[in-house]
């Protein structure tokens, strides 16, 4: 009876406690009050520099009052996503821990926002929950002056617009920001953002930008096949050139059993249902289903009327009749179990082979960019970024209700090389060093954010708060990887970069190249891409799995267009033609 | 005439096949937990291919190690804790004054008030004005969200009114003859013989309230006060994405980097919030018997 009074009253307790608790309604206001106030702190640490005791800070305000009354910061309170980053040692960093912490690096935005007169008020919300507040909050009324507009679709968007409740932010880089950033929108890397512009003529969010350049030539990252060099190695295989010799090489892995589990088991992944998976490319086609008819060209078509298509869908069949496809629809079970001979990655990328799982003295995973001739006459084409590319991740738009002019000198600063290279690299001496004239990222480290940044930017951008401003050296990168012995993965992409102009490109994403879509075309594309989708991936799915015949093409095609596939390439067209 | 029944009890060849079947039944409803347990045991690169069946493969206690250092888990740990107690307070609290009062015969309207409970249990409002009025109350981003919606259940009250009708009036009558008022019956005769309904009430509760996260995910967009089982969601979720589906080269390096540690994580994440109520079950078990026989006799 005893015990149970006791946990009566521990019950209580708590309740009672919890419910006062619960009655002080701190949450989000200590949060984003503990932002400000870190922020404020960290910036006047920073700014401070040598004065240490309140005393000699109060003698050197008393100082500057006399000198000239100081303008208090205006505050700019943003809604973004708590992003998070691991570091080498496999914890997970979220940016709130910066905030809230005292990490270098946001100690010296916070500064140098300060120096600018902004301070930043952050209501930080888990990536995974952020949708649904930010579709929750509008549709409860906005109160903020900056937001990430992920999970925004494009009909909101436009209601946002519409409502008044979305800024044009030309005209606050038009009004009230310094000359280099008006030319960096108009006439500098920064005018990819006027694609945006909308029917009225104004702009309403910026997207992150990446410019990249390999020795003065402005140019992209390539994203496509990869093959185990290893592997290839192993069973003295070169690597292939053509589609055939990527068959030979696919099927002898599995016969002579590279991986050597004992099964033939070692498959390839490409996705059955679309154009985007390195393979279509070694066919010259697109990876959109709308897609320009190459690199250069201002024409749109798609993948179903260019010249490879029948090929190409019988390449697939070939490698599925083999079974050497990885049929899985998602995750990366094969690539973790040892058994992906070849997929689809950025051709610099040095982040998956760790993640493969190979058994005790078996050569280290290498995989490598290849493009393989299918011989009939046809070029293989190599998706390519865009060497100044306006990045569809997320974007971030500003709220009327704004100080516009404090806007104005934000975007001074994430205009400025300032705030690109403390995002990219961070901080000299504690995140990177100058070897040379060339930075090099400080890699052996204790400290949990400078590990951080030696492989991720900043944890304030790339879909956080703030847009990206990536500055690229492609050849920097290059030599990078070699430093680090990638000596096989780095050759295709130097190959590609000194001799561009012999190679066949295609745009690896058209969406980032259009004018942003009229209500109208908002609509009618997807009225449009709600059934065309679902029927090109089925058919191209049961093409190469044999389950329908090529014998009918006519009727495929005839059947695509009833559903409005011309329609469509023409609004991609106009869309596009809207930004020349 | 009736036949008489071949198999008598006891017979060993029955005993040995009904055996056989609980033990089948026993082992499809423990093995997927046995399971999780031993991929949140195994060496990460085993965790990720899943391919561990019978006992862990090697033995990592990385991701408990890295589950127990997480200040946000322990947090969520806590706030799932306080919605719990309180929730279960006030909900036996609350559902028990008006079944009390409802069982009496002779409250007037009595059959109106009835009625007007089992509208919006059978017809919610719906998300959106749910929504509105949790807004215009004040309670968005406020952990009460949690708790007062939470605090009043209609299902709960006709469950606890059936059972204190098969209380017999006349241990009601010989209460009033002594001198027992209206209070004096709830606490003195109805409380001590409901004690196996507000046990059943309270598992019912406990168990809701630990495993819900979409009321948290609507109404409390802050980490400070959301419940384990979003925690639980959260790291579930950001393992599900594959690097395919990314085009920024940051974006799939993270994905990459979170791909291994995040395969042994969610599964010793799933051990680690259902220990609790698992262990919790077993108290409320002899009183959740009876209340699954609830209103099976009649006097």
């Amino acid at each position: 009876m005893k015990k149970e009074k006791v946990l009566a009253v521990i019950l209580a307790a708590a309740m009672t406690m919890g419910l006062a608790a619960c009655g002080s309604g701190e949450s989000a206001k200590t949060t984003t009050a503990q932002t400000t106030a870190a922020q404020t702190t960290a910036a006047q640490t920073t700014a401070a520099s040598t004065t240490t005791t309140a005393a000699a800070k109060e003698e050197a305000a008393a100082e500057t009052t006399t000198q000239a009354e100081p303008k208090e910061p205006d505050v700019i309170r943003i809604l973004g996503v708590d992003r998070s980053g691991t570091d080498t040692d496999g914890r997970v960093v979220y940016l709130s821990d910066w905030v809230n912490g005292d990490s270098k690096m946001w100690q010296r935005l916070a500064s140098d926002l300060l120096e600018k007169g902004i301070v930043l008020e952050l209501d930080l919300i888990a990536e995974d929950q952020y949708n649904t507040v930010v579709q929750t909050q509008i549709a409860a009324g906005l109160d903020c002056d900056m937001l990430n507009l992920q999970g925004v679709d494009s009909k909101t968007r436009l209601n946002l617009v519409k409502q008044g409740i979305l800024a044009p932010v030309n005209q606050i880089w038009e009004n009230y920001s310094q000359e280099s950033t008006k030319e960096f929108y108009t006439t500098g890397n920064g005018s990819v953002m006027l694609r945006d512009k909308m029917e009225d003529g104004n702009v309403y969010w910026l997207s992150p930008l990446t410019v990249g350049d390999y020795e003065g030539r402005v140019t992209g990252s390539v994203k496509g096949a990869m093959i185990r060099k290893d592997w290839l190695d192993k069973l003295n295989l070169p690597i292939p050139q053509t589609t055939d010799e990527l068959y030979d090489a696919l099927l002898a892995f599995q016969t002579q059993d590279v991986n050597g589990n004992g099964v033939a088991d070692e498959v390839a992944r490409a996705g059955l249902g679309s154009f985007n998976n390195g393979v279509a490319q070694f066919f010259g086609l697109g990876t959109d289903l709308v897609c320009f008819t190459d690199y250069d060209s201002d024409v749109l078509t798609s993948p179903w009327y260019m010249d490879g298509v029948k090929d190409y869908i019988l390449f697939m069949k070939r490698l599925y009749d083999a079974g050497l496809l990885d049929l899985a629809e998602s995750g990366n079970t094969a690539k973790v179990e040892n058994r992906l001979s070849l997929f689809t990655s950025w051709w610099t990328e040095t982040w998956e082979e760790p993640t493969v799982l190979t058994p005790e003295g078996a050569a280290p995973v290498n995989y490598v960019g290849i493009s393989c001739d299918p011989g009939n006459g046809i070029e293989p084409v190599i998706p390519i970024q865009d060497g100044i590319q306006k990045n569809a991740n997320y974007q971030v738009g500003f709220t009327t209700q704004a100080n516009q002019e404090a806007v104005g000198r934000l975007l001074d600063y994430l205009t400025s090389d300032e705030y690109g290279l403390l995002t990219e690299c961070g901080i000299e001496g504690y995140t990177y060093e100058v070897v040379d004239g060339e930075i090099t990222k400080i890699r052996d480290s204790d400290i949990s954010e400078v590990q951080i940044m030696s492989v991720l930017p900043a944890l304030w951008t790339n879909n956080a708060i703030l847009p990206r401003l990536e500055i690229a050296d492609r050849k920097a990168g290059l030599d990078s990887l070699l430093e680090q012995g990638w000596t096989d993965k780095e050759a295709p992409n130097r190959d590609l970069f000194e001799n561009y102009d012999s190679y066949a490109l295609t745009r690896l994403s058209v969406s980032e190249e259009l004018a942003v879509a009229t209500e109208e075309e908002t609509q009618r594309s997807s009225d449009i891409k709600a059934d065309l989708d679902t029927y090109y991936s089925e058919l191209l799915t049961k093409l190469i799995m044999g389950q329908q015949s090529m014998d009918d093409w006519d009727s495929y095609i005839a059947d695509m267009k009833d559903l409005g596939l011309d329609e469509l390439i023409e609004i991609y067209q106009a869309r596009y033609d809207r930004t020349k | 005439m009736k036949k008489k029944n071949k198999v008598r009890e006891g017979n060993p060849a029955i005993t040995v096949l009904l055996y056989i079947a609980a033990g089948a039944m026993a082992f499809i409803t423990l093995y997927p937990m046995y399971y999780v347990l031993i991929l949140s045991l195994s060496e990460p690169q085993f965790a990720a291919t899943m391919k561990v069946y019978t006992w862990p493969k090697g033995f990592n206690l990385g991701a408990y190690e890295i589950l127990v250092k997480d200040a946000k888990m322990w947090r969520a740990y806590a706030n799932t804790f306080l919605y719990v107690v309180c929730n279960t307070v006030l909900v036996v609290t609350t559902c028990t004054l008006v079944a009390y009062g409802l069982s009496y015969k002779n409250l007037i309207g009595r059959k109106f008030l009835t009625m007007f409970l089992l509208v919006p249990m059978y017809f919610s409002g719906g998300m959106i004005p749910h929504f509105l009025l949790i807004m215009k109350l004040g309670l968005y981003d406020s952990p009460l969200s949690q708790i007062i919606p939470a605090a009043f259940s209609i299902w709960d009250i006709i469950l606890i009114r059936s059972f204190f009708r098969t209380i017999p009036d006349s241990l009601v009558d010989a209460a009033k003859i002594d001198g027992a008022g209206v209070l004096q019956v709830l606490t003195n005769v109805f409380l001590p013989l409901g004690k196996p309904i507000f046990a059943v009430i309270a598992v019912y509760t406990i168990v809701s309230t630990w495993n819900s996260w979409f009321n948290a995910m609507i109404y409390l967009p802050h980490t400070t006060w959301q419940p384990l089982q979003l925690h639980l969601r959260r790291v579930l979720v950001s393992s599900s994405q594959t690097l395919s589906q990314v085009m920024d080269q940051a974006a799939a390096r993270e994905a990459a980097a979170k791909e291994l540690s995040n395969a042994q994580l969610q599964y010793a994440m799933i051990i680690f919030t259902s220990l609790p109520v698992l262990a919790a079950y077993p108290f409320f078990q002899r009183y959740f018997v009876k209340g699954m026989v609830l209103g099976s006799l009649k006097e």
